[in-house]
């Protein structure tokens, strides 16, 4: 290792070169990857702390992305990617719109279309769709597309855009121009689907985080959004306390690091899930880690949907939507929009401040969850997918709120879970 | 005063220019193309739409880049830290890295190089110089519109991937052009340092690891004045290497970091011959003068 300069003439670019100067001589580079290099890490949170300039860092980045490419990949095939922030620009809020759940299974000739929910606004139409091919029969590979017809007689040919694979794609057919959205039905290749039923009622507010040391919220805020890609290592987040530490902004003994450490030790991509009740105990470890990490390996979660439609107050810079909620015995997952577009953590991302959030749930039995990104389209000021939450949904909790997470502030999407109402009804029918 | 090159060996490339292999010839600090008498001329036919000359764009290349400190941030640290260089990345000057590009011009442009000779030559640039000015040429189509700064990529990537020693002629001379900004500093300086600093550290450390057998050394380096003299210490394991950045072009390009088991710290000449060595042994104890004397030319 390299020697930090003393906090009184830090020099954070020649902090950041000197990394990179390591991982040349150590050739560590080569050992990791497509993961995130030690310089990245250390970049983000100097840049998040305001101790660099991001253009700065970003040089730095560029430099010895260029250097370990001379050395290790002459045909640059995997020269890694280091998007340079843009200037925030003003966000174009998501609109309202009218989500209407709608259970139905249509038969067409090639496929099974297993329809969700239409949401209808000024500007879009969309029908949330399971596109299951028959399987007797060879796929073309094409997209499904569909024609829908509205309560006037407006017809649109739609689009399909989300993912899966050749059993199941799982996604949307969107119009081009946006039909009736105060129809009374619409007509998807010619079967009615009538828009009778009701999306869950929600709250949606925005909240702002309680007052935090800089340095401890970069890091929480670091934890609660790992590598899509790769398990993070228990030394993962090491360069970026090194920097903030070299920087005069943490303490190298702050209590906190050790609360750190065991969340990211004890977080559940760490399979098998480690005892955290051994050595740095749940007990004792921060909230909302604590009640994160009790359930976790739980299987007991409530099957089901529930279709909610709820667009939370610009937060940010940040729009969000949710759309709906599908939650299995082990985890669940939440279908939202966000503008603008979101960054995933791709391999060989060294990018130094990724638009990002944070995804936390909780509900009201003081459970909280965590979210990560899953299927994800994503456009620079737009995008669409799915995230999944961790560990399942207590059987018991009737109310959720997804907690789209932000620096300093978060929006709270609330709802009732329908399950909870549902076993009420059946409780009082017996009684 | 004697020229920062002295004791610096010419050193020659070749490189594929159209259909011919070229000569590219450093010597006392200067690039030369030798098989181009009159670079000017190409760069005129090439501007016009002629077919690039790629000895010239080498030059240029190398002239827009002898002082710029990301050589020493790119360039090898030291034997122990080879480039994967490739001749390639010469034949690439100008293309993004990674994209695909035929390594030779289609036929019928080499055919009109071949046939050109220098008076006809010359005739040929008068004549697309008088078209030029009424009409669009019939140039080659890029491959993509470069940004400034990918056309620098482009054009360090291609240098460094030179042979026969020029790749470590352009980080003698980038680091002479630096030394001397130390020494007159200018306003650009301050903001060059931490990208100075750090490739010299790591030249530093990758020498101090090589000489002491010890890969996991830890290394600091403290960039002094000239006037102070420099030295080596060791304290709780960590080498705290004092240096001026001179050392870089002084010493470390002239491969004289170790000199007969010992580490150099300066280098003296007057004559450009005969030098005298500051040196210390692998104890760190007190410098000695080792002294040599380069044969006659």
């Amino acid at each position: 290792m390299w020697d930090s300069p003393s906090v009184s003439d830090f020099d954070a670019e020649l902090y950041l070169r000197l990394i990179g100067e390591q991982m040349l001589l150590d050739g560590s580079l080569r050992d990791r990857g497509a993961r995130r290099p030690p310089i990245a890490e250390a970049a983000g949170a100097l840049v998040s702390l305001g101790v660099l300039a991001g253009s700065d860092a970003e040089t730095v980045l560029e430099d010895y992305s260029l250097a370990t490419a001379l050395r290790d990949d002459p045909q640059f095939r995997r020269r890694t990617m280091i998007r340079r922030q843009p200037g925030r620009s003003d966000t174009k809020a998501l609109k309202p719109r009218r989500v209407v759940p709608c259970e139905r299974s249509i038969e067409q000739p090639h496929a099974t279309v297993q329809v969700r929910y239409v949401s209808l606004s000024e500007d879009a139409t969309s029908v949330a769709v399971t596109w299951r091919p028959d399987a007797s029969r060879p796929w073309s590979g094409h997209p499904p597309q569909a024609t829908l017809i509205d309560d006037r007689g407006t017809a649109e040919t739609a689009h399909f855009s989300g993912g899966g694979s050749n059993e199941g794609m799982l996604g949307r057919l969107t119009t081009v121009r946006p039909l009736a959205p105060d129809t009374a039905w619409i007509e998807l290749d010619g079967t009615r689907l009538e828009l009778t039923g009701a999306a869950a009622r929600f709250d949606a507010s925005l909240e702002r985080l309680p007052e935090q040391d800089p340095a401890h919220r970069y890091l929480w805020q670091r934890v609660a959004m790992p590598s899509e890609f790769h398990h993070e290592s228990a030394d993962s987040i090491e360069p970026a306390i090194d920097a903030l530490v070299a920087a005069g902004v943490l303490a190298a003994d702050d209590p906190l690091l050790d609360d750190v450490r065991a969340v990211i030790e004890a977080m559940p991509q760490r399979r098998p899930v480690p005892s955290v009740r051994s050595g740095h105990g749940l007990d004792r470890m921060p909230e909302p880690w604590r009640s994160l990490l009790a359930r976790q390996g739980r299987h007991d979660g409530p099957t089901g949907s529930v279709v909610v439609g709820a667009v939370a107050p610009t937060f940010e810079g940040f729009s969000v939507a949710v759309l709906d909620l599908k939650s299995d015995t082990s985890a669940f997952q939440v279908e939202v929009e966000v503008a603008p577009g979101l960054d995933h953590r791709m391999p060989f991302d060294w990018s130094v401040q990724p638009r990002q959030l944070a995804w936390w749930a909780r509900d009201d039995r003081g459970n909280h969850f965590l979210g990560h990104l899953g299927n994800w389209s994503s456009t620079e000021n737009y995008s669409h997918g799915l995230i999944g939450f961790e560990p399942a949904l207590d059987p018991r909790a009737t109310r959720l709120e997804i907690m789209p997470t932000a620096e300093t502030t978060r929006a709270l999407i609330s709802f009732t879970l329908p399950w909870s109402e549902q076993q009420a009804a059946a409780t009082e029918t017996r009684t | 005063m004697n020229p920062w090159w002295s004791g610096l060996l010419p050193a020659q490339a070749t490189v594929a220019c159209g259909e011919h292999t070229h000569r590219l010839r450093w010597e006392e600090g200067a690039l030369q193309a030798l098989d181009h008498d009159d670079p000017e001329a190409e760069r005129s036919l090439a501007a016009l739409g002629g077919e690039p000359c790629t000895c010239v764009e080498v030059l240029d290349a190398w002239a827009r880049h002898e002082r710029d400190p990301r050589v020493l941030v790119l360039a090898s640290r030291g034997l122990s830290d080879p480039l994967a260089a490739q001749a390639d990345w010469t034949a690439q000057l100008g293309v993004p890295l990674g994209a695909v590009m035929p390594t030779m011009a289609p036929p019928s442009r080499m055919a009109t190089r071949a046939l050109l000779r220098r008076p006809a030559r010359r005739r040929a640039i008068a004549a697309l110089a008088r078209t030029a000015s009424s009409q669009v040429i019939n140039r080659p189509v890029p491959p993509g519109r470069l940004s400034l700064r990918t056309q620098a990529e482009s054009e360090l990537v291609a240098l460094l991937g030179l042979g026969g020693g020029l790749q470590d002629r352009l980080v003698a001379t980038v680091a002479a052009a630096c030394a001397q900004r130390f020494e007159a500093p200018d306003s650009g300086l301050a903001r060059a340092r931490p990208q100075l600093h750090a490739s010299m550290q790591g030249r530093v450390a990758a020498a101090l690891r090589s000489w002491l057998g010890r890969t996991d050394l830890v290394v600091e380096l403290d960039l002094i004045e000239d006037r102070r003299p420099p030295t080596l210490s060791e304290t709780d394991g960590v080498v705290r290497a004092e240096l001026p950045f001179g050392w870089l072009a002084d010493v470390w390009s002239r491969g004289l970091s170790i000199v007969f088991g010992r580490f150099c710290l300066a280098a003296r000449t007057e004559d450009g011959r005969a030098w005298a060595l500051t040196t210390m042994g692998p104890d760190l104890g007190p410098p000695a003068t080792v002294r040599v004397e380069l044969p006659g030319t």
